[in-house]
């Protein structure tokens, strides 16, 4: 009984996803049963969209500074957390939530009016900003989890056998802390690279793809979609399995 | 980053209390904005609307997530991270996309009534599946059940197979087990479930705007409305600061009863 | 190991270390004589691991000053004093092999390729792990893997090792086996090794010197068996093996002491006290069960008394014998055979001791 449940709500979470990919083969203009005809056609019209293919690079300028950003600042904000105890600790924790908890559309106002009064011109920087503030927090909550459980011993060892500070960074604690500094990499990089509405508001002219495809879906069905849709799909699929995959790797290595 | 996310949040205080004239935003101080929300017809019964529709999709998305945690955690044994993997892994895909899968399968001519029809159970393809505010209750449900999966499944994973073994020993029978023991000591769990796939389904744009039609506007379009079509950035600042108490309240009730939030 | 390094005397001069309002180490003062075996001996939280750490540089003293060969380190850092810890839980880098491990501070002090590889192979025989340089910690057994952190400690030639409970994770036979064979290593290399342990008898063993301490301060310092004959403190008597300590009052002073206990109804000569007392004051009296004879020959010793036994407890190689005398307790360590001989739970027995057995502190209060 609860194993078919169980598979039907793996049905539930996957088909909308097969759906996208299985049409972005089907010849017919609009997404219908059954498919008579298979076709590469809208992965060729898609790859020679000049503007879709700019909005694509946005977002691929974009989403690795992100990822290195959060992952980066995450990493030492995380490593201060955890080896100091500190009144307020845990409201540091809590604002740290915050970003990930705020509805979107809150923070994308919010910023847009920042930036606005301040006068700076949108451009990707914007964007960058906006999903590194995202970023930071959820690398910071990750890379948190597990540095507190980093042994301190580890990096006094590598001072007492002659290791300075940096070089006892880049030589012990790195190397340990790397799964989770790559899955907090990769799902910031994911984070950004789907995220849409903040960047609707600050990007302004510039596009990112999440955003060229929400102008297209606004005019109705556009079998291109379907056909970047499947390769955005894919491209989050990887990153998200293999984020999630060394973010939840087991804790007992050091 | 405490710049960047608490200067927004105090600038969308400040222009909050302004108002506009003539297209021109006028720094002045009023709580008109605010009183707005709640006499407006439109802006009131958007935020009804949103209310309602989170709290069925939220109840639903619990609702369909708690069995499902139970089986991961409890069941599935050899294969326990994988299937939590595959879990977590769609929440990591575009949001846009999710949604607009559904318009595929819900449309006229989508998935689902074209099966249905085929099935011979409908003449007519049924129109309303797309474009209502339960096609919006579908996607929000959608969207968010690895949410509300996760910690309902974090719970049961911790609970000792030794407290129902116990329950049962002592002459409870499986519903009085599940009552007794498993559903108390799982409420943490499913009060986080509940109240994040609330809050966030308060807060949704994208999703109303892809599914829900227009006809009957959800709160985040209203607000997106007023900046879009009358550029009256104070009262979209006014409903933002009051959906985002309202999410923050939210949660820092939830954070009284529940020590121990662990999303991740 | 070759003698590059010529080792080097450690002094603590009043170091004081508060976190927050408490004070971990108040006031410690010693000097270490360059090649000797130290063990920092006390309960947890004693502050004998911070002294430790101190030394090591992983903590400053807020007050005082630390010297090692005379010259001050409070202002080095870790990585640049010539000490090297054993951590308690060994810190083995866990994504090094054995000898990356080894390999880690020399390559730190930018040694030469070829002569690193030669330290790792010397060392790994010092250590006994030959042939282990390629495995992984975890894959060592508990054992092994404190080797390893012993031999990535000397591999530097430090001129003062030093060791946090390094035994403590062990099982006692294993215990009992490395504190040998640390003793052996230490009469190898001849460096200052200073070790910190909450266990008297790896203490007792292993040090030249044991430093007794409680709530952050040095109670004793000197050879284990001066400080097991001698206590100066009621606190190092409990803690250095095991002790009557009697509530007794001095009545006389000069050639003959002599005190009163068990509420001033007994009376007993006690030994010259190294400190001096006056006549009505109040003091411990420190009386080790082993010195405490029983039965008939216990009436050839200076202090003799009727005791009611109260309990007999079989021990392996000896009988523990619980009773009071005057209505004071007092427990007594016999053999088996003598124990056999008379005492049932309840009756009365002869027990003696000598003067010279009583050890006079001031009352712990």
């Amino acid at each position: 009984m609860l194993r078919v449940y169980a598979v039907l709500i793996f049905a539930f979470l996957y088909v909308p996803i097969l759906t996208i990919i299985v049409f972005s083969f089907g010849e017919s203009v609009y997404p219908t049963l059954p498919i008579t005809d298979w076709t590469l056609e809208w992965y060729r019209t898609a790859l020679t969209d000049s503007q879709l293919l700019e909005a694509l690079t946005k977002s691929l300028i974009i989403a690795p500074l992100v990822g290195f950003i959060s992952a980066t600042v995450g990493l030492l904000a995380a490593r201060e957390l955890a080896r100091r105890e500190f009144r307020g600790k845990g409201l540091v924790l809590l604002v740290l939530l915050g970003p990930l908890l705020v509805p979107l559309i809150v923070f994308g106002l919010g910023l847009l009016l920042l930036f606005s009064s301040l006068d700076v011109p949108s451009s990707i920087w914007g964007a960058v900003i906006a999903h590194s503030v995202f970023g930071i927090s959820l690398s910071t909550l990750i890379l948190y989890s597990r540095l507190i459980s980093f042994r301190e011993s580890l990096m006094e060892s590598a001072a007492d056998l002659g290791a300075a500070p940096a070089r006892a960074f880049f030589e012990v604690m790195l190397p340990l802390v790397f799964p989770a500094f790559a899955a907090a990499f990769l799902l910031s990089f994911t984070l950004s690279f789907d995220e849409f509405i903040v960047a609707w508001f600050v990007i302004g002219f510039d596009t990112t793809l999440p955003v060229e495809i929400w102008g297209r879906l606004r005019y109705g069905i556009t079998p291109e979609i379907n056909a970047i849709a499947t390769v955005v799909l894919l491209v989050s699929l990887t990153l998200g399995v293999l984020g999630q995959k060394l973010a939840s790797q087991r804790k007992d290595e050091s | 980053m405490l710049v960047f996310f608490l200067i927004p949040v105090l600038i969308l205080t400040v222009y909050s209390f302004w108002s506009v004239e003539n297209f021109q935003v006028q720094r002045d101080f009023s709580f008109d904005n605010y009183t707005a929300i709640f006499t407006k017809p439109l802006l009131y019964k958007a935020f009804l609307l949103s209310l309602r529709v989170a709290f069925f999709s939220s109840f639903g998305a619990v609702l369909l997530a708690f069995p499902f945690a139970y089986f991961i955690a409890k069941k599935v044994v050899k294969y326990q991270s994988l299937a939590l993997l595959a879990v977590i892994v769609p929440f990591w895909t575009s949001f846009i996309l999710r949604a607009y899968a559904w318009r595929i399968l819900l449309g006229p001519n989508g998935v689902i009534n074209q099966g249905l029809e085929a099935a011979g159970l409908i003449e007519e393809p049924i129109g309303a599946l797309l474009y209502s505010p339960t096609a919006t209750g579908i996607g929000l449900l959608y969207v968010y059940l690895p949410l509300a999966i996760l910690p309902i499944y974090s719970v049961l994973e911790r609970l000792p197979d030794s407290l129902t073994e116990a329950a049962a020993d002592l002459g409870a029978s499986p519903f009085q087990v599940f009552r007794e023991v498993v559903l108390p000591l799982s409420m943490p769990g499913v009060l986080v479930a509940g109240v994040f796939t609330f809050v966030f389904g308060i807060g949704e744009y994208v999703i109303p705007a892809l599914l829900g039609g227009g006809k009957q506007l959800l709160y985040a379009e209203a607000i997106v409305l007023r900046i879009n079509a009358q550029q009256d950035w104070p009262a979209a600042a006014a409903m933002a600061i009051v959906l985002m108490v309202l999410t923050f309240g939210m949660v820092a009730l939830l954070g009284r009863r529940v020590r121990k939030m662990e999303l991740f | 190991m070759s003698q590059e390094r010529q080792p080097a005397g450690v002094s603590l001069i009043d170091v004081t270390r508060r976190f927050g309002d408490v004070e971990a180490v108040k006031n410690v003062s010693f000097d270490i004589e360059a090649g000797e075996f130290v063990s920092l001996l006390g309960p947890s939280g004693c502050g004998k691991t911070t002294t430790l750490r101190m030394i090591a540089g992983f903590e400053y003293p807020d007050e005082g000053d630390i010297t090692l060969d005379g010259k001050s380190i409070v202002a080095t850092p870790p990585y640049r004093r010539d000490t090297s810890m054993v951590f308690q839980d060994y810190a083995l880098f866990p994504h090094r092999s054995v000898a990356q491990n080894l390999a880690f501070g020399l390559r730190m002090r930018k040694i030469p390729k070829d002569e690193i590889r030669a330290k790792i192979e010397t060392m790994l025989e010092l250590v006994e792990l030959p042939g282990l340089g390629d495995r992984k910690p975890d894959q060592l057994s508990g054992g092994q893997q404190q080797r390893v952190a012993l031999g990535r400690a000397l591999i530097v030639d430090p001129a003062v090792l030093l060791l946090d409970e390094p035994l403590g994770a062990l099982d006692l036979q294993l215990r009992k086996q490395m504190q040998l064979e640390l003793k052996r290593i230490h009469r190898e290399i001849g460096i200052t090794f200073i070790y910190v342990t909450h266990d008297q008898e790896e203490a007792i063993t292993m040090s030249d010197r044991i430093a007794v301490m409680n709530q952050g301060s040095v109670e004793q310092i000197g050879p284990a068996t001066e400080i097991y004959a001698r206590p100066e403190t009621a606190f190092v008597a409990e803690f250095i093996g095991d002790a009557n300590v009697l509530l007794a009052t001095v009545v006389a002073v000069g050639e003959k002491p002599t005190v009163t206990f068990a509420a001033d109804t007994l009376t007993m000569e006690v030994a010259r006290p190294a400190r001096t007392f006056s006549e009505r004051d109040v003091v411990s009296a420190v009386v080790r069960p082993e010195n405490v004879s029983i039965g008939p020959d216990a009436d050839s010793f200076d202090n003799v008394y009727d005791m009611e036994v109260s309990e007999v407890i079989f021990a392996g190689s000896y009988v523990r014998i619980h009773g009071l005398i005057g209505g004071s307790p007092l427990w007594l360590t016999t053999t088996v055979s003598d124990a056999s001989r008379s005492n049932q739970v309840g009756s009365r027995v002869r027990v003696g001791w000598d003067a010279g057995d009583v050890v006079l502190v001031e009352w712990k209060s």
